[in-house]
């Protein structure tokens, strides 16, 4: 038994670290990289939270709410890995005091093409993993509408993650075991607010989160 | 969760935001998505030339060549430099003429370098030469000549004799010129078994007559490729209805200014006849009639909720007998009271049965 989960784990562990390969891709396509540590985390943020938009199973079902924005320490462990693997390069790199009073490393990530495309080739074999894809690609694509200021900033706006109803120290959950995700509502309710009776595309829907979002960081509602 | 469950739901932080202002500003950017990269990057690059060319204090731009790459932006970096951000170029507001452009395929966002001054020929060995990146789809605006063009390059500025001219001024989109473009698709890409791509099939066993189950969203998916690449600064919205086998196309332009005013040219009202589905199952006859009837009312209706000048029925005819426009026969005059016009492009089972076709018919 203890075998078979063991067994679990890493295949869940490699299939994690195969789908940050997949975003950092991504965002690598839209022009976005090479990511800092905390915009790849909040562009993970956002993957989840509207991950539902495309018809797409949510990764990450809960965030702790953290002043600094999004930050997963099991994503940042897969990624620590493909560095080491030599999948995923580091740049810049340095250390901050996170507001835990915690020493974390800082840097910019891009993929190393020479292991990665292998990794993209297999992976664009699988439907499923085709339609991920797809989905990260379109995300990165409306999320290159932010300025790098602007994507520093999109927590402190996000539908869920700035809701006061949590305060931060506390658990944002919205597919874990609640299923109320503000920012898929609110992705949908944009997409009926299209004039002329248009039924918008799961793609558009997202662009238009995006623009909500940067039209709240400079001040718009 | 359906509508009204969607109306009752948490916003979160966004209750009492003004959507709607944000739906009306930003509508039809990502309606592209699933379109192929090359398709989406010269419709992006021609909404975002008319767009830049309407925009107030344009006439001051450089009289000089801005060239667009659908690559990464490190490519770019290699002119030397930092490549400057511009994230939503698509507003218009950023100059584009005398930069060097690298974008992705939504043309959200990109990254640019200026350019030297350079005559034609250095441009083209600037991109090919230097930055090593002949190979990637490029489109040149070019300000000099009157009025503006802009030459897409689809195999890259390596080929430069593949080029195609994209129209920016403004698409003036009737029936005529749609069904001329079906044509070619059609003509290119589903006409026969074998003008089918792999990955795209038609036909679940063509010896049979048996259609694919995903007929429709193939001749869907080809159609608004074409349409596409022949109006680039028009939206071709595929539209997602709830009822099986329902499939339309609007073709619609939005001001290049303004996103919420929409001319909405077409509706195309998308039909498969079969003879047998993938797993052999007869059509009856009946059933066929009576599906070209429901398209002829269903072109009506959804022209005149979305307001759209023109509406029609488009069957593709994968019948084992090619009887032409014979399908119509039955709704005639109902197409004709409603103002739904008519048009069927037959899908071959095999060469040879177009070859039959073809010669009784020359």
């Amino acid at each position: 038994m203890t075998e078979i989960t063991s067994r679990g784990d890493a295949w869940n562990a490699v299939r994690r670290q195969v789908r940050l390969v997949v975003l950092i891709h991504s965002a690598e396509k839209a022009g976005l990289a090479p990511l800092s540590v905390l915009r790849l985390h909040a562009f993970a943020f956002l993957s989840n939270v509207l991950a539902p938009v495309w018809e797409m199973p949510v990764l990450e079902g809960k965030v702790l709410k953290r002043k600094g924005g999004p930050f997963y320490p099991a994503l940042q462990r897969d990624l620590d890995r493909l560095v080491g693997l030599g999948v995923v390069i580091i740049s810049n790199l340095g250390h901050v005091l996170d507001e835990q009073k915690r020493w974390r490393l800082e840097g910019s990530y891009r993929l190393h093409r020479l292991f990665a495309d292998h990794i993209l080739e297999r992976v664009s074999q699988f439907e499923e993993e085709r339609r991920f894809s797809a989905f990260l690609d379109e995300l990165a694509f409306a999320v290159s509408a932010l300025s790098d200021d602007d994507l520093d900033k999109a927590s402190t706006q996000d539908a869920i993650y700035s809701d006061p109803i949590v305060d931060f120290g506390n658990v944002l959950d919205f597919a874990e075991w609640q299923h109320k995700n503000a920012a898929a509502t609110a992705a949908a309710r944009l997409g009926r607010s299209v004039p002329g009776g248009v039924r918008p595309n799961p793609g558009e829907e997202i662009h238009l989160y995006l623009r909500h979002l940067k039209a709240r960081i400079h001040g718009g509602r | 969760m359906d509508g009204d469950d969607q109306e009752m739901a948490s916003l979160g932080a966004w209750e009492g935001d003004n959507l709607q202002s944000t739906a009306l500003a930003n509508a039809g950017i990502g309606a592209d998505a699933g379109l192929p990269p090359e398709t989406r990057f010269l419709s992006g690059v021609a909404k975002l030339v008319r767009r830049r060319k309407a925009t107030q204090g344009a006439d001051s731009d450089p009289i000089r060549p801005a060239i667009f790459l659908l690559a990464s932006t490190s490519r770019v970096h290699n002119l030397g430099g930092v490549a400057k951000r511009a994230p939503m170029i698509d507003n218009g507001l950023e100059v584009l003429s005398g930069r060097l452009w690298s974008v992705n395929e939504g043309v959200v966002s990109g990254h640019y370098v200026e350019l030297e001054e350079l005559d034609d020929d250095g441009l083209f060995k600037l991109v090919a030469d230097e930055l090593k990146l002949g190979n990637v789809p490029a489109i040149i605006f070019d300000p000099r000549t009157i009025p503006v063009s802009v030459r897409y390059y689809q195999d890259g500025l390596r080929s430069p004799d593949t080029v195609e001219l994209l129209s920016v001024t403004g698409a003036n989109v009737n029936l005529d010129r749609i069904f001329k473009v079906i044509g070619q698709v059609h003509r290119k890409c589903l006409i026969t078994p074998e003008a089918q791509v792999r990955a795209g099939k038609l036909w679940k066993d063509a010896s049979k007559w048996w259609a694919s189950e995903d007929a429709e969203d193939l001749v869907q998916l080809h159609l608004r490729v074409g349409l596409t690449t022949a109006f680039p600064t028009c939206t071709v919205r595929h539209e997602q209805t709830d009822v099986p086998g329902r499939l339309d196309l609007e073709i619609e332009e939005c001001d290049p200014l303004d996103r919420s005013r929409v001319t909405r040219f077409a509706i195309l009202e998308l039909k498969v006849l079969r003879s047998f589905g993938s797993t052999g199952k007869g059509y009856p006859s009946q059933y066929v009639l009576d599906w070209v009837d429901s398209g002829v009312r269903q072109a009506a209706t959804y022209r005149d909720e979305r307001g759209a000048r023109e509406a029609a029925l488009c069957c593709f005819d994968m019948r084992r007998e090619c009887t032409g426009e014979e399908c119509f026969n039955h709704v005639r005059d109902l197409a004709k009271e409603l103002v739904v016009v008519l048009r069927v492009w037959f899908i071959f089972a095999s060469s040879a049965q177009y070859r039959d076709f073809t010669t009784e018919h020359r």
